[in-house]
């Protein structure tokens, strides 16, 4: 199993949800962040003092995933949350060891 | 001092902003509109190099400071497109760009709201397009600042004060910020950006020529750790000392003295612009024969806010004139003047020795000024003046400490004890001896491979006698510097509950002035060092001893017998008990110096500080000090912890495991192999106390360090009756007062098996 992480521009995180949900990913763990890279968190015409370094909100989505299933959620992801613009955040996966579905006790994929 | 010549550091930066340029302009060729025959004269947009890319210094992994200027009447769209043609083809190689984008108008606000945008134009640079708009904007910009120089320059003053006071200075941190720290990078450019308000001017040559140093030592740092970094750590000095083809102790001291330099040029900088800002009214006065003269002493004068000698007065017969001048200085907070410091070094006269009591009082003066000291000895020191007062300054002249605790280099430091000891005159019978075995105390760094203290107290002995005192203040003083870690080593590595540990001290004080002397120097030392060093534990701990040896001293309080001392303080109650099993115990928690005290009751077993120990460690405490005292079939121990915030009934949760023995402590706190670490060092300590063995562990830090030396102890059927843990950096210095079965003092074959036991477990 992998814990799939992705860091978004919110305004794609609707339809980041509808292309996770036609690719059969029912649910996931969603908060708001805020993060910069390269591009330190200026936009593309900016107009500030150069040398601030500015936090831009984003939305944090995880979701735990069969290995056989993370190629396609990533792709979803990545495919749904391109805009081509500086700012369109980064994914990222790690093993995860086990899982509990914690209303009915059960383990591992079978919580999923 | 300087790179060596094949290595051409500077050359190599102008290069690497030469390449910049080059791949800005075809960037920009590419996205710029076309207009008639030259697309990019007269185009009213134009990429600006600003900062250091506009100096040309750029160190092999500093930003890019560019700005695409472009005219208001632009259209924005048209802007945007080509932005973002120049900025993703970078982004996309990975340079690391400061960008933005404005036109004339926003950069003259920006530069008018911020100071150090205003700071980074004054070096803009036209990389491509239209060189008259940048040209215009640095000139309007340029003017903006020299017109609104007085609240500008109070702009950079209050940001410098704030950043110094985060980044110390270059010279004297222990691990100096090449940029951001008083005489870094930083100063130096401010330099360049006070120059420019017309206000004053600052010597052009060295100015350049010192940032060039730092910025080759920079560039050498950049190159040795492979990323951006401003922090000259120690442990990468020597490959970085490697690539410039100096020694390791070479590049630290010429990186300090060049950053002391700097320091210097921004101090004298910012004395002038307060006096080109002072209003005519308020300056000094004048008569028809020159400026006047505020006489202080003989041949000492104010002139201009500074402490100056007067013409009349003659060094080369009046040798004592420099520490009159230095004192006088001092005590009035002023600086000293740097012309008159040089034509001191210059010209005086060799002093007598031993020096008269005139000078010796004036030394005195001086020492004991307060913060005054400070920079009028960095005035005399620059000029050449501490050399001829005391040769022995120069081994320990922007010597970095050798010990991680230590925050300033060995010269600052003394200074800093100095300027501590005055604050406590009043505390000591002798203020002088005081003051000059606080500018003494650490003499003995400059000699390699010795004890400081050691090789430090002759040393003491001979300057003091030198600089005229007696033969008894001289030896005071030299037994000071000799002493000076007694106290606190003590206190925080032996039971100074045991009535040996202040019996013994005392002998080596021998009276109570002796005592405040040598507790007054302990306290401005360790204020010196690090706020660590003198945090409410150790001050608690060491004025605890003081009392105790002053009572030994004055006979006051009758001395317990040392020969039956069991390590349990007499003042402290030892809680009742009641029949319990072997894993229960009780807890109580009080806040205790900044830390907390915890008393533990549990029943009397072997391995129970063991388990106690591990429980504590596997809760993430800390450990100061811990001891504990058997009664029938109980113990009682007393746990010394550095969190203050402890919570009984979370700590009684962890604990209970421990004791019930259903933790694989030693699974769980199996030590971690620390590479490149020393081995541990364990030894027996003489006879410190008459009814224990003390056994020392000197260590790198870890969890379960404690847990394993009280386990051990535990498996050779032997008790603890206290220990003391101290830690500095990553170095633990534990002592361990350990009894046999009987609670006797070990005999040496038993202690010797110990010794041996630790070792191997910390192995």
């Amino acid at each position: 199993m992998k814990l799939v992480t992705a860091v978004i521009k919110p305004h794609k995180w609707e339809e980041v949800r509808e292309a996770l949900a036609a690719a059969g990913v029912a649910g996931m763990t969603v908060t708001e962040a805020s993060g910069y890279g390269q591009q330190k968190g200026h936009t593309e015409v900016y107009r500030g003092a150069e040398y601030d370094v500015s936090l831009v909100p984003k939305i944090r989505l995880e979701v735990v995933v069969d290995d056989a299933d993370v190629e396609s959620v990533v792709a979803t992801i990545t495919s749904s949350a391109q805009t081509g613009k500086i700012g369109d955040g980064k994914v990222w996966v790690i093993p995860v060891d086990s899982v509990v579905r914690v209303r009915t006790g059960e383990t591992n994929e079978a919580a999923l | 001092m300087g790179v060596t010549a094949d290595l051409d550091l500077a050359r190599r930066r102008a290069d690497r902003a030469l390449e910049a340029d080059r791949r800005l302009r075809q960037l920009f060729a590419a996205a710029s509109p076309a207009q008639g025959d030259d697309p990019r004269e007269g185009s009213g947009l134009a990429l600006v190099a600003v900062g250091g890319y506009g100096r040309s210094e750029l160190s092999p992994f500093s930003d890019l400071d560019v700005v695409l200027l472009h005219d208001p009447s632009m259209d924005e769209s048209v802007v945007r497109e080509v932005a973002e043609a120049i900025w993703y083809p970078l982004w996309n190689d990975g340079v690391a760009l400061d960008h933005s984008v404005r036109d004339v108008i926003q950069m003259r606000q920006a530069a008018a709201t911020d100071h150090r945008a205003a700071m980074g134009m004054l070096d803009a640079r036209p990389v491509a397009g239209d060189s008259g708009l940048v040209m215009s904007l640095r000139s309007q910009v340029l003017a903006d600042w020299r017109r609104d120089a007085r609240t500008r320059v109070e702009e950079v003053r209050e940001a410098r004060a704030a950043r110094i006071e985060r980044a110390g200075w270059l010279a004297h941190s222990a691990v100096p910020d090449l940029k951001e720290s008083g005489g870094g990078l930083r100063d130096s450019v401010m330099l360049r950006a006070l120059v420019a308000t017309w206000l004053i001017d600052v010597p052009h040559g060295e100015s350049e020529t010192l940032r060039s140093e730092l910025l080759d030592v920079r560039d050498a740092l950049h190159e040795t750790v492979g990323r951006r970094t401003e922090r000259l750590d120690a442990e990468v000095i020597p490959d970085v000392a490697r690539l410039l083809g100096m020694g390791a102790e070479e590049l630290d001291l010429h990186t300090r003295h060049v950053g002391r330099r700097i320091a210097h040029l921004a101090s004298l900088a910012w004395r002038k612009v307060d006096d080109a800002l002072e209003p005519i009214t308020r300056k000094g006065a004048f008569t028809s024969r020159g400026p006047l003269v505020t006489v202080l002493d003989d041949g000492v004068g104010v002139l201009d806010r500074e402490v100056i000698v007067t013409k009349d007065a003659d060094p080369s017969t009046d040798p004592e004139l420099a520490l009159r001048a230095a004192s006088a200085a001092a005590r009035a907070g002023l600086p000293l003047s740097p012309g008159s410091a040089r034509r001191l070094a210059t010209t005086m006269g060799e002093l007598p020795d031993p020096w008269s009591p005139s000078a010796t009082r004036h030394l005195v003066d001086l020492l004991t000024a307060g913060p005054g000291l400070l920079r009028v000895w960095d005035e005399l020191d620059f000029a050449g003046v501490v050399d001829r007062l005391l040769p022995e300054w120069a081994p320990i002249r922007l010597r970095g400490s050798s010990s991680p605790v230590h925050r300033f280099t060995v010269d600052r430091h003394s200074l800093e004890a100095c300027v501590n000891a005055a604050g406590l005159k009043r505390d000591v019978a002798r203020p002088d001896l005081l003051a000059v075995a606080g500018l003494l105390h650490d003499i003995g760094k400059g000699v390699a491979g010795a004890d400081h203290s050691v090789a430090g107290e002759p040393m003491a002995v001979e300057i003091a006698t030198r600089w005229g005192f007696g033969v008894e203040d001289a030896a005071a003083i030299g037994k000071l510097v000799r002493w000076h870690l007694l106290l606190p080593t003590t206190a925080t590595r032996r039971d100074i509950e045991d009535p040996s540990t202040a019996a013994n001290v005392a002998e080596i004080v021998g009276t109570e002035d002796f005592l405040d002397l040598l507790s007054a120097l302990t306290a401005s030392d360790a204020r010196a060092t690090s706020p660590t060093a003198w945090s409410g534990w150790r001050q608690g701990l060491v004025e605890g001893l003081v009392t105790k040896v002053r009572e030994v001293l004055d006979d006051s309080v009758p001395t317990p017998d040392a020969t039956t001392y069991e390590g349990w303080p007499a003042h402290v109650p030892i809680p009742v008990w009641g029949t319990t099993g072997p894993s229960d115990f009780t807890l109580t928690v009080e806040s205790h110096q900044g830390g907390s005290l915890l008393t533990i009751v549990t029943a009397n077993r072997p391995g129970v500080m063991a388990d106690l120990a591990g429980g504590l460690a596997l809760a993430g405490l800390a450990i100061r000090s811990a001891r504990t005292v058997t009664l029938g079939d109980a113990a009682v121990s007393l746990w010394e912890v550095t969190r203050a915030d402890v919570d009984p009934a979370r700590l009684g949760d962890r604990l209970r495991p421990a004791m019930a023995g259903e933790l694989d402590l030693s699974g769980r706190l199996e030590l971690s192999s620390i590479p490149d670490a020393p081995d541990a060092r364990v030894r027996l300590l003489g006879r410190v106390t008459e009814t224990a063995t003390a056994i020392e562990v000197r260590a790198h830090d870890r969890r379960g360090l404690v847990w394993t030396v009280c386990d051990r102890i535990a498996s050779l059927g032997l008790s603890i009756r206290s220990a003391h843990m101290s830690t500095y950096g990553e170095e633990v210095r534990d002592v361990f007062y350990v009894v046999d079965a009987d609670g006797q003092r070990l005999d040496d074959v038993t202690a010797e098996t110990l010794r041996e036991g630790v070792a191997t477990s910390l192995a």
